[in-house]
């Protein structure tokens, strides 16, 4: 067994001299940028200081000359100046991290977040991870996910994950491809299967975030619209409210023969069958112990919900909307097609602006106020519609004194308070129509879905946050160069100005000579 | 005492200048700087225009699919995408140049026996390191601008233009990014009487930088986020997509100093054996 002398202790004072700024500024830097003193930091901030200690411990038993040489105290000298100066440039990096200001570049603000999210992440009340499932981690979702740090108040964090390196991870997770995202909050978590964006994220974040779920039947048995299936079906609609949380179940009043206790919100899309006395009443009830109800009725269908549509004060019309403006013409859409850009105050349309929805063969809801019902008409038609009242027969001209002239309500939102104390509320949404969620609709705009899961939202309560939110646009753009121009750049990129260079390189080394 | 300063001030900029004016003028003299521009220029030239015709070519082909089928066409920002792709690559180009730029910096200064002149003059080492940096920073700059006007000319013809400041903070990124490898590179320079050694030790820290970019991007957690913070190339990457930050002027800021730093720091001690 071979001691180690103490004579080596040069070597070894060499060694720490070199550990010791290393661990310090590690410790530093990592403390400071993740600003997270957790073991990490503080552990390589002690060994530095440790090993910055030993050292100089070492270096006066060593000689006791040592410290009055002056090469050394040049030497100590520079090395402190350049530790000073890095711990200094350390602290400016800190500072200028956390009080960085970005600004968005793109024409589109593709990297700024939309209002709704920054509400979102400012009402944060519990800590969520977003775990990104990827090896090599695109700067693109890193410049996503840093955003939304930075609007949120300290409550979120993310972190790219190796799914071969950490396979117990991806399977608690149930990850299954690279580049799928878990977002968790608590015990709840959520999984995102496609490229990350706001529009996924968001959504996500809520859902983790919230504390209940919101439970929505569907009315069957009247031949309503299907939630799967082609272009006719709300197969679209019913995936993007899976998406929000929101659990889809069947119903059949006639089988269950009363309302389940769990129901948030009923719909009944597009019946083509009447319903029975027994099934109209059961809905009223449901309606008047404070629940909510969506009707999509449309034209000349007997419903036989006409009982139940009294006693909210609302009239189906009945007849076509016609758009006699031709804009829709100049997209390719009938006149029997309205174009709709005019909303009413409303949570579900609150965010809509002027965008424009569509509603294929509608018809208009008309409503007499029932005691101090809240009534917010939600879609208006244009000034130059009318109500049609010859519309079967093809012949689609605006008769004076017959047709009723626009703007006309397609869609109403009705709340009415059935008690104060405690606080009940019953809320009923009318469309005229039922075809404008369908996909085959939805396909062609995208604000008809925003009506859809907006109205299904509000009716289960669920209306505060970030409810329109569609993935942001990305610019569409060619580039034509024209052949001159074209041609020009090439051959000055290749040949012209290389040629440059090496010419007067020969020039000057032959002038040289 | 204000008087003073100002003096001071005026001097450092005079003296930061002279030196400045020397170095570019030995830069337009020098052959070797002409060749390294022609292939660079052959190098970047070659690639805009492959990048060019390769991405609209494609985008062309899926736009042909996409109608066949009578589907909306995809939306692509065909001048976006290229220009995101060109200045990838130019800064790749680049981290192949700049080492070569910086490594004559100092080492011909030792060769030539100007160094200890130059560290016992009256000129703070700052002040040539400065100027130093300044004028081979001034000639990468030159090397980049009919880049830029191609960038412009051909970027700009699409309806809608893609915006100026897009273009213009892309190619800021570069020379930020060059900045801060030359400033290194200087400081590497001046450790030794070798070119060779210095471009070789100048390679060694772009490889460094690399390795971190890389494992910044494999690694998670604290360290990741560090590592991503102090990766240079991936600040570059974020700009040239369209986000400028002030935290990537800081960190840009941060090398170019600590290489000016540096630099005069082994000036110093450089001196001090000497004497």
């Amino acid at each position: 067994m071979k001691r180690f002398a103490l004579g080596s202790s040069a070597a070894v004072s060499t060694a720490l001299l070199w550990v010791a700024p290393l661990c310090l500024i590690a410790g530093a830097t990592a403390g400071i940028v993740s600003d997270r003193w957790d073991w990490v930091p503080l552990t390589l901030l002690s060994v530095g200081a440790g090993a910055l200690l030993l050292w100089l411990i070492l270096q006066s038993r060593v000689s006791g000359g040592f410290w009055g040489r002056r090469s050394t105290q040049m030497s100590t000298n520079a090395i402190l100046t350049v530790v000073a100066v890095i711990a200094l440039l350390g602290v400016v990096n800190v500072l200028g991290n956390r009080y960085s200001v970005d600004i968005d570049l793109t024409e589109n603000q593709s990297f700024t977040l939309a209002v709704e999210t920054r509400d979102v992440l400012q009402n944060l009340k519990e800590p969520v991870q977003v775990l990104v499932f990827d090896t090599n981690a695109a700067s693109r979702d890193r410049l996503l996910l840093e955003q939304y740090r930075r609007h949120a108040n300290n409550q979120f964090s993310f972190e790219f994950v190796d799914p071969q390196a950490q396979p117990s991870l991806a399977r608690e997770y149930n990850v299954t491809q690279v580049g799928q995202v878990i977002v968790k909050a608590g015990t709840k978590t959520q999984r995102i299967d496609e490229d990350l964006s706001e529009s996924n994220l968001t959504p996500a974040l809520i859902r983790v975030t919230s504390d209940r779920t919101v439970t929505a039947y569907f009315t069957t048995g009247h031949n309503e619209l299907p939630l799967t299936g082609g272009s006719a079906s709300l197969s679209e609609v019913a995936k993007l409210l899976e998406q929000r949380d929101v659990e889809l179940l069947p119903l059949n009043l006639l089988e269950k023969g009363k309302v389940p206790e769990d129901a948030n919100v009923i719909v009944v899309a597009g019946p083509r069958q009447p319903f029975l006395r027994l099934e109209e009443d059961l809905l009223k009830n449901y309606l008047n112990r404070g629940g909510s109800l969506l009707l999509m009725l449309d034209v000349d269908v007997n419903v036989g919900l006409a009982d139940l549509l009294k006693d909210w004060g609302v009239t189906l019309d009945n007849r076509w909307v016609i758009d006699g403006s031709g804009v829709g013409q100049q997209v390719g859409l009938g006149p029997d097609t309205i174009i709709v850009t005019t909303y009413g105050n409303h949570p579900i349309t609150q965010r809509f602006a002027q965008g424009p929805s569509v509603f294929p063969r509608a018809q208009a809801i008309r409503i007499e106020p029932v005691k101090d019902d809240d009534i917010v008409e939600l879609a208006l038609s244009g000034s130059q519609t009318w109500a049609e009242t010859d519309w079967q027969s093809g012949d689609l001209e605006f008769t004076e004194g017959v047709d009723t002239l626009g703007p006309l309500p397609l869609a109403v939102a009705i709340t009415r308070t059935l008690s104060e104390e405690p606080a009940k509320q019953a809320r009923l949404v009318v469309f005229g129509d039922s075809e404008f969620a369908t996909d085959g609709v939805i396909a062609y705009q995208g604000i008809n879905s925003d009506l859809f899961v907006n109205s299904v939202l509000w009716l289960g309560d669920r209306d505060q946050q970030a409810l329109s939110l569609r993935p942001r646009q990305t610019t569409n753009r060619r580039l034509q160069l024209n052949v001159a121009t074209s041609r020009w750049i090439e051959i000055s990129a290749v040949l012209l100005l290389p040629l440059l260079g090496f010419g007067l390189a020969v020039f000057l080394w032959w002038r040289r000579r | 005492m204000p008087n003073r300063l100002l003096h001071r001030g005026r001097m450092i900029i005079a003296n930061i200048l002279a030196i400045y004016r020397r170095e570019l003028q030995s830069y337009f003299t020098a052959p070797f700087y002409y060749v390294i521009a022609g292939v660079f220029w052959l190098l970047s030239g070659l690639f805009f225009i492959v990048v060019m015709t390769t991405i609209i070519n494609q985008v062309a082909q899926q736009d042909l699919l996409q109608q066949q089928f009578g589907a909306p066409s995809q939306a692509v920002d065909v001048p976006k995408l290229i220009l995101e792709s060109f200045l990838g690559l130019l800064g790749s180009i680049s981290q192949v140049i700049l080492p070569m730029l910086s490594m004559g910096l100092y080492t011909e200064e030792r060769k030539r026996g100007t160094l200890e002149l130059l560290a016992t003059s009256p000129i703070t080492n700052w002040s040539v390191a400065t100027g130093k940096l300044l004028a081979v920073l001034t000639f990468y700059a030159t090397l980049l601008l009919p880049l830029v006007v191609y960038q412009f000319v051909t970027l700009q013809s699409s309806t809608p233009p893609l915006s100026p400041w897009l273009i213009l903070a892309g190619n800021g990124g570069l020379l930020l990014l060059a900045a801060a490898i030359l400033a290194l590179g200087m400081f590497l320079s001046s450790l030794t009487d070798s070119t060779i050694l210095a471009a070789i030790l100048g390679f060694a820290v772009l490889l460094i930088l690399w390795t971190l970019d890389i494992l910044a991007k494999n690694t998670g957690g604290t360290l990741s986020e560090v590592l991503t913070y102090l990766s240079p190339i991936e600040h570059f990457s974020t700009l040239t997509r369209g986000v400028f930050r002030t935290s990537s002027l800081v960190v840009f800021g941060s090398y170019i100093f600590l290489g000016i730093f540096l630099t005069a720091q082994s000036i110093d001690a450089f001196r001090y054996q000497r004497n």
